[in-house]
């Protein structure tokens, strides 16, 4: 996979116990495109603020999560595959 | 003296609390049997208008024990009140580059211009925005700009400011324009000093609106002393009415903590309007019961209040709702005399007659419609009865006149 990295024009915010990903272009908020994202997606949204590539993330999220290497291989391949359906990846 | 309050209105204080810090309650706090209760406290946060407080704070902490249905309603829940917010933010935006394009001076009274205070602004409920444009020409000027670029007027009895409608991809949107921050009370003395204090605004000189950051940029807002001013005074004005809730009370605690505020200079306002009573008893509940730290408000000690007297607003604000909407007879606080009647009608009529009303000769004819009004709409639209609201007046307005409102500390 290549490095990827997150898209400028967003905002993450926090909910609860859950995340949205609000679109914004000047002082509006694009809130009917808003995303939601689980804890993880919300970790890898914040490390792809600059690029990166998949096993680079694989280590962040192993350094940070108490998880096994293929679960969290297949939660970052799941996020990239969404995240980059709905545009917010360059 | 034992507490007035029932044990879920005390839970509910004490995780609105939690929850404005970002605070974690003990199992032993929450207690066994939270879910039994929990209903109960979800109408109480209903009624107050700080449902996303308290669910931000069980979604947060206590979604482990909480059962799967709720907590998807809870989510649900939280991320319409997120959109909402999120609507109501763009809606600010688009306002204020009316505003800009007419080089007109304005701010933003409480609403969006009071979540960036909170631990995350999406929590604050915005009902509507609150506009003040405090000189004359200005304010007629953007109400005019207002009309031309789609706003739909409301007729509104309040001689305050004007309610115009909105509607963006099928949201209503309502906007109230301020020409003065709050509606003329019975006490003319009080009205005056009111009108001093914001009369630098209104000359259009020697005063700066200050900045507010939200999600997206910043807003014009009043100054830090007089936006606490304001806060107060808006209270004040519901408490005066229908009632207040505790939502109000949320933001007077937030804007404490996390604002630079010259106390001398508020106190100095509040001793000039005679309202010392009621400012050390809102900030004294916000201490004993909203976790406001003393360090905060150093000015309060010494001069908490009584905790009866504080039982007392609170149990008020529970019975009533957010601005007494739940007793339909609430409508005012009449102090316990006859003039003080006829002076409230005398009052309704000029906000409704605010041009015929300019002429004593009509007053008799205009107090009689008044009066029919009032008799209609109790009938009609609020559903109850004069008898009622006369009642619950006179009611309400032994209730401020035991809780000294109107105190002067210093004699």
């Amino acid at each position: 996979m290549e490095s990827v990295k997150r898209k400028n024009g967003y905002l993450l915010r926090e909910l609860g116990n859950s995340y949205v990903i609000v679109p914004i272009a000047g002082k509006q908020l694009k809130f009917q495109d808003m995303l939601s994202l689980n804890e993880t997606g919300a970790f890898l949204w914040e490390q792809l603020r600059e690029e990166k590539t998949e096993e680079e993330l694989l280590e962040a999220v192993l350094l940070d999560y108490q998880v096994d290497e293929k679960t969290a291989r297949r939660d970052i391949r799941e996020f990239i595959d969404q995240a980059g359906k709905a545009g917010i990846l360059q | 003296m034992g507490s007035t309050m029932t044990g879920v209105q005390d839970l509910f204080l004490k995780i609105l609390t939690a929850s404005l810090h970002g605070s974690r309650l003990s199992g032993e706090e929450i207690g066994k049997n939270f879910w039994q209760v929990w209903q109960e406290m979800k109408k109480i946060a209903r009624q107050q208008a700080v449902s996303p407080l308290i669910y931000d704070y069980l979604l947060s902490w206590e979604s482990g024990r909480m059962p799967e249905q709720e907590q998807q309603y809870l989510k649900q829940q939280e991320f319409v009140t997120a959109m909402m917010y999120y609507q109501m933010v763009n809606f600010v935006f688009m306002v204020l580059e009316l505003l800009q394009k007419q080089k007109i001076q304005g701010c933003i009274l409480k609403g969006v211009g009071m979540a960036g205070y909170y631990p995350r602004e999406e929590l604050r409920k915005a009902g509507d925005v609150d506009l003040y444009i405090p000189v004359p020409e200005e304010f007629e000027a953007f109400c005019k700009t207002l009309k031309e670029n789609g706003f739909e007027r409301e007729k509104s009895v309040t001689d305050h400011h004007r309610t115009y409608y909105y509607v963006s991809d099928g949201v209503k949107f309502e906007l109230e324009v301020h020409i003065k921050p709050i509606n003329t009370q019975e006490n003319a003395a009080f009205n005056k000093e009111v009108d001093q204090i914001f009369a630098p605004f209104a000359a259009g000189q020697g005063k700066e609106f200050s900045k507010a950051e939200i999600i997206n940029g910043s807003v014009p807002v009043l100054p830090p002393e007089e936006n606490a001013f304001y806060l107060l005074l808006h209270m004040l004005q519901h408490m005066l009415s229908g009632g207040m809730g505790v939502r109000l009370l949320c933001d007077w605690v937030l804007f404490w903590e996390k604002e630079k505020i010259s106390s001398e200079e508020l106190l100095s306002m509040v001793r000039q309007c005679k309202i010392e009573g009621f400012y050390y008893l809102v900030t004294g509940i916000c201490v004993e019961y909203l976790g406001l730290p003393m360090e905060c408000v150093p000015w309060m000690e010494g001069r908490m209040p009584e905790k009866e007297r504080m039982e007392r607003l609170l149990e008020d604000m529970f019975l009533g709702g957010e601005f007494g909407e739940c007793d339909s007879s609430r409508m005012l606080a009449v102090e316990d005399r006859k003039l003080g009647y006829f002076k409230e009608l005398h009052r309704q009529m000029l906000l409704r007659f605010h041009r015929a009303g300019k002429v004593p000769l009509f007053w008799p004819f205009l107090w009689a419609a008044t009066g029919i009004i009032f008799l209609y709409n109790n009938k009609h639209l609020r559903n109850t009865s004069a008898l009622d609201i006369i009642k619950s007046a006179r009611e309400r307005g032994k209730l401020l006149e035991d809780l000294k409102l109107f105190e002067d500390w210093e004699s």
